[in-house]
């Protein structure tokens, strides 16, 4: 249990964590760790402005055309928004005449999404993890992939093979809770890692990882 | 009629001639007595006849006789006036019934709080129908003033929208850390103006100094101008500044702050000081100028005596002490132990886990408990090179460690001349900081944008190794109890697959099968935030079922109370609490809890403004204590540490064991807090319970689960407590009330009748005795805010699982989709029969619907 490898180690981050699109934290509020420790409020938008997908429903814009995606999720299926390497502007549709349009500014990508007349809009960096993102039509909320993803253990699988195969920069395997997580390269998509993974034999079960809510001190 | 009855039967019985000489004729038979003149009948109230509605007051309606009555007597009452029946108030009965010799009866007026502007109402009672021997007397009316409450609508401003469009400055601290050649910390520095933009531009100062308050020998690390925006991708990714101090130059044994602020200079407000949009923190240097980052024991005299602030810290005996502040509280409002004091008992044996941002291991009262036994620094292959230690999970900033204050909460020496005491101070502590843990690009990282040098780590990945799925590195698979004051907040949502894993996991194997602890700060969100509606005063701001992790089954979520054994102000309420420790006020007008601190004057929260307790006072000059240390946090190491104390006395206890004897010998206390009822459409709706008992006879509040701590009655049962008592724990299949393709349910909009569906429950054991039950929900609602929700189980027993006004809620447009809602109030009930899932909407303009949802039971068999 509990082993890992560490890749290229730079600098700790003392605020850190995330929130999901849409879901910001509540109105003036902030961490409130303690009686002496306790950190100023922060209007909410502000806390908005910390999450890396920033959505805001807005008018549907020109559309382009590009093939769909699904990746599933605990029995969610979440829309797989284009990133780095999937052109400068893609339409997909989806279920439920869900439509995604993606395209690149100078600086972001926007992602639009489109469901039953309301469109959602967010943007992410133009390259790297943080370019990765899911649309959840049910929820209808942007998540942002992390850059791993988790490898159940409860078949003969060879983590080494897995770890090769998407050319991971570590693993850590949790025998007790049947799962190793395998943190992939930056430039590899973890929809696509698990893809990769079908080809293996034994075929091991993998799951991409979402982004969790930022962590404030009590 | 009875007498005459029997006058005839006298008659009947006797002869003839008896009858003419005694009976018969009229002038030698006695004559019956008149009947009494009939009473007067007045109607009266009990107490004042002008009431505020804000109370929910019940007005008693009496009907006297002047005399007893000498039939019964049935007197009709008709209501009018201004106020509406049935929607501003309830009558309970239109006639009372005076009995025979009773001289007066009494109905109950329930009269509504609302908050319907509608100016002072009258309730016009008089006297209608009278039967029986009386009349209506002088008072045979009577008018009651309904005094109007306070008006209010729902607010449902988005959560993220300002209410001007004037320009905000914004500084966003995002991330502060040490490299071998630097000194670094990011902001993101923002201007958010409105189309048109003028010129406007502000400037962005960083500075250094040895100064805390930025007086004297100050130094500019840097100055950027910074442009308006109303883009809000421009507001995340367009202004972030990093800011670097060499390490080249710096003195050895000195104390270093960091600033930056945009505009002009900020007021001084002394160490600690947060003014709005400034960021601050500091480094130490050792001996020789390097960059503090591992423990370096300082020099105290410790000793064999008493702790000198012991008779300050309330929390473990409450004298009424001031700790520091103002006032003192109230007399044994506390852990209640003095027993388990008295007896040694201090949890020896037992290993706490502090999941927090650091531990200083080498503390003076920490040392003892702390120092090699296991602790773990995530940081430490990042922070190795320039002298951290793998084993010490040390702070380098300078403004207070969170974990080590939390730390001595649960597990400060006693006995040692030094400081206080914390509530276990036999247990092990070892220390875990998750968010230190950093490779390139990982989860839970900073919000900053790819290739800048503050790049988070697998801060998850971490999670699960500080929480027991690690045997190395750390070592946490051998700890007894997860202490975490933390939390998140995300409502609708879920925890992940993971984490649900490793609590089944932690409470399934650790402990050698018994299951380790977790122990969790509930929140600080009662009273933080903008809030909706007036009600959030009363019922909290952000529900701590909000924590998506804090809706599992798993977890003691932990809230506060306070020196006067009422909820600490910011406590987060909520169905899923299991219990509170003490927490305190804010340490300046009523008590806080005192703990151990950063160890030294040249930081720490001891030197903060607000910190009664710092260097200056003669029972803390090396500064190595706090007094204004609060919040959830602070609750949760109490109980952490009070359950240590228990698996110290009884080491074979499960961690059900272990909540089952909180939950039966939790204080409960606060017990004459009322109900939070008001009507909306004249509708009344409970949107917080007082306490109440359940089937099984367990008292719950959502303010305090099932009560504060009492160890030593706590101890009492660990003693005495039989194994496998409480059988195996069960987890049901989800049961389902509504399933998918299930017609939605149409919640009325801005009515407190609500609506109902229901769920017939069968087949699970007649033994079966719940722990907890969840509730899967789907809200399709625009602003599912405005909706409370209320399980009632079929043994009577009803529980707010959300509360209306959620504030969390209030930025959900899409509504709820498989919301995970959890309540410990029907423990001990058994789970078969009908349940019902109640949803009123209380806030009109936007209207929903329930759609799917079921019901997953956790029991057990209880002897």
């Amino acid at each position: 249990m509990g082993r890992r490898s560490h890749g290229n180690i730079i600098a700790t981050v003392k605020s850190s964590g995330d929130q999901r699109c849409g879901i910001p934290p509540g109105a003036e509020r902030g961490p409130r760790a303690a009686g002496a420790a306790g950190h100023r409020a922060r209007p909410a938008w502000r806390n908005l402005v910390l999450s890396l997908l920033i959505c805001l429903p807005v008018a549907a814009q020109e559309s382009f055309t590009a093939p769909p995606g699904t990746i599933s999720l605990e029995g969610r299926a979440l829309i797989r928004l284009a990133s780095a390497g999937d052109g400068a502007a893609v339409e997909s549709a989806g279920p439920g005449g869900l439509i995604a349009r993606s395209f690149e500014t100078a600086a972001y990508r926007i992602h639009e999404v489109t469901i039953d007349g309301r469109t959602f809009r967010a943007a992410t960096p133009l390259s790297g993890p943080r370019s990765r993102v899911v649309f959840d039509p049910v929820k209808r909320r942007f998540d942002s992939l992390l850059p791993s993803i988790r490898v159940e253990l409860d078949r003969a699988v060879d983590l080494e093979a897995v770890a090769g195969a998407v050319n991971a920069i570590g693993t850590t395997v949790f025998e007790s809770l049947g799962f190793a997580i395998v943190h992939l390269p930056a430039d590899l998509h973890p929809a696509d890692a698990i893809e990769r993974l079908r080809f293996l034999p034994g075929e091991p079960q993998a799951a991409v990882r979402l982004r969790g809510p930022k962590i404030e001190w009590r | 009629m009875k007498r005459k009855r029997s006058a005839r039967r006298l008659c009947a019985a006797l002869p003839c001639l008896i009858i003419l000489g005694a009976c018969g004729g009229s002038s030698g038979i006695p004559t019956p007595a008149p009947p009494p003149p009939p009473a007067l009948a007045s109607l009266a109230v009990s107490g004042d006849a002008n009431v505020n509605e804000t109370g929910n007051p019940k007005i008693e309606l009496k009907v006297e006789l002047n005399a007893p009555a000498s039939d019964a007597v049935s007197v009709d009452l008709n209501f009018a006036g201004t106020a509406t029946r049935d929607s501003d108030y309830a009558v309970e009965n239109d006639s009372v019934m005076i009995s025979a010799g009773a001289s007066s009866a009494s109905t109950e007026i329930d009269a509504y709080r609302d908050f319907e502007g509608e100016g002072d109402e009258t309730i016009e009672v008089s006297l209608g129908t009278i039967t029986g021997n009386a009349r209506a007397g002088s008072t045979a009316s009577i008018t009651i003033t309904l005094l109007d409450g306070e008006a209010a609508a729902a607010i449902k401003r988005p959560d993220g929208e300002d209410e001007d469009g004037d320009i905000q400055l914004d500084l966003l601290p995002l991330a502060y850390t040490v490299t071998e050649d630097a000194v670094q910390f990011a902001v993101a520095a923002t201007l958010f103006i409105p189309p048109p933009h003028g010129a406007f531009t502000e400037t962005l100062v960083a500075e250094w100094s040895t100064d805390p308050l930025f007086e004297t020998d100050l130094h500019e690390i840097g100055r950027v101008e910074v442009m308006p925006t109303d883009d809000p991708f421009d507001l995340f990714f367009g202004n972030l500044h990093v800011f670097s101090v060499p390490t080249s130059d710096l003195a050895p044994d000195e104390t270093y702050y960091l600033r930056a602020y945009l505009g002009p200079p900020p007021p001084v407000e002394g160490f600690g000081g947060f003014p709005d949009n400034v960021f601050f923190d500091g480094f130490a240097t050792d001996s020789e100028g390097r960059v503090r980052v591992r423990c370096e024991a300082p020099q105290r005299s410790a000793s064999n005596g008493d702790d000198p602030l012991y008779f300050q810290q309330w929390h473990l005996a409450n004298t009424g002490q001031t700790a520091f502040s103002d006032r003192g509280g109230t007399f044994s409002a506390d852990l209640q132990m003095n027993s388990a004091i008295a007896a040694g008992r201090g949890g020896e044996g037992v290993k706490i886990a502090v999941i927090d941002t650091g531990l200083e291991t080498c503390h003076p009262d920490l040392a003892a408990n702390a120092a090699g036994r296991g602790s773990h620094n995530f940081a430490w292959q990042r922070l190795g090179a320039i002298g951290a230690r793998a084993d010490e999970p040390y702070n380098f900033g300078v403004l207070g460690d969170h974990g080590t204050s939390v730390a001595g909460v649960a597990a400060a020496a006693a006995s040692n001349g030094l400081g206080g005491r914390g509530v276990a101070p036999d247990a092990t502590l070892v220390g875990f900081n998750p968010m230190e843990a950093s490779i390139d690009e990982e989860d839970g990282s900073a919000e900053t944008p790819a290739g800048n040098p503050f790049e988070g780590g697998p801060i998850l990945t971490a999670m699960l190794e500080s929480l027991g799925a690690s045997e190395s590195a750390p070592d946490s698979a051998s700890v007894d109890i997860f202490n975490m004051s933390f939390g998140s907040v995300l409502p609708g949502e879920n925890s992940s697959e993971e984490f649900e894993r490793l609590f089944r996991m932690g409470t399934g194997t650790l402990r050698g099968g018994l299951g380790a602890l977790y122990v969790k700060a509930a929140g600080n969100d009662f009273d933080f935030c903008r809030p909706i509606h007036p009600l959030n005063a009363e019922l909290g701001c952000i529900s701590a079922n909000s924590d998506p992790d804090q809706n599992l089954p798993w977890l003691i979520s932990t809230g506060g109370f306070n020196a006067d054994d009422v909820r600490s102000s910011y406590s987060s309420a909520g169905a899923n609490l299991w219990i509170v420790g003490p927490s305190g006020e804010d340490g300046e007008a009523a008590p806080s809890i005192i703990t151990t601190d950063q160890a030294g004057t040249h930081g720490g929260f001891s030197e903060f403004p607000e910190n009664r307790l710092n260097s200056a006072n003669p029972l803390n000059t090396d500064g190595d204590y706090v007094s204004a240390f609060g919040g959830t946090s602070s609750a949760a190491p109490a109980v952490a540490g009070a359950i240590a104390i228990l698996l110290g006395v009884n080491p074979d206890l499960t961690w059900r064991d272990i909540k089952h004897i909180l939950a039966t010998t939790a204080r409960p206390i606060d017990p004459a807090r009322s109900q939070v009822r008001a009507a909306f459409n004249g509708k009344p709706y409970v949107a917080q319970h007082a306490w109440r008992t359940n089937a099984a006879g367990y008292s719950f509040h959502n303010w305090y689960g099932f009560g504060a701590f009492h160890v030593d009655a706590a101890v009492e049962q660990a003693l005495s407590h039989m194994p496998d008592s409480l059988g195996a724990l069960t987890e049901s299949d989800w049961m389902e009330g509504a399933g998918e393709d299930a017609e939605p349910l149409g919640i009325p909009d801005a009515d407190g009748a609500g609506v109902s569906a229901t769920l017939e429950v069968s087949g699970l054991p007649d033994t079966a005795s719940l722990e907890a039950v969840v509730l899967e929900i789907s809200i399709d609602h625009p602003f599912p805010a405005d909706i409370g929700i209320t399980l009632r189980s079929p043994g009577g027993m009803e529980s707010v699982v959300n509360p209306p006004f959620n504030a969390g809620l209030a930025d959900t447009p899409a509504g709820i989709v498989g919301w995970r809602l959890l309540s410990n109030a029907f423990y001990g009930e058994n789970p078969n029969g009908t349940w019902t899932v109640h949803l009123a909407d209380l806030a009109a303009g936007d209207v929903g619907s329930l759609g799917r949802w079921r019901l997953r039971f956790y029991h057990g068999e209880h002897l």
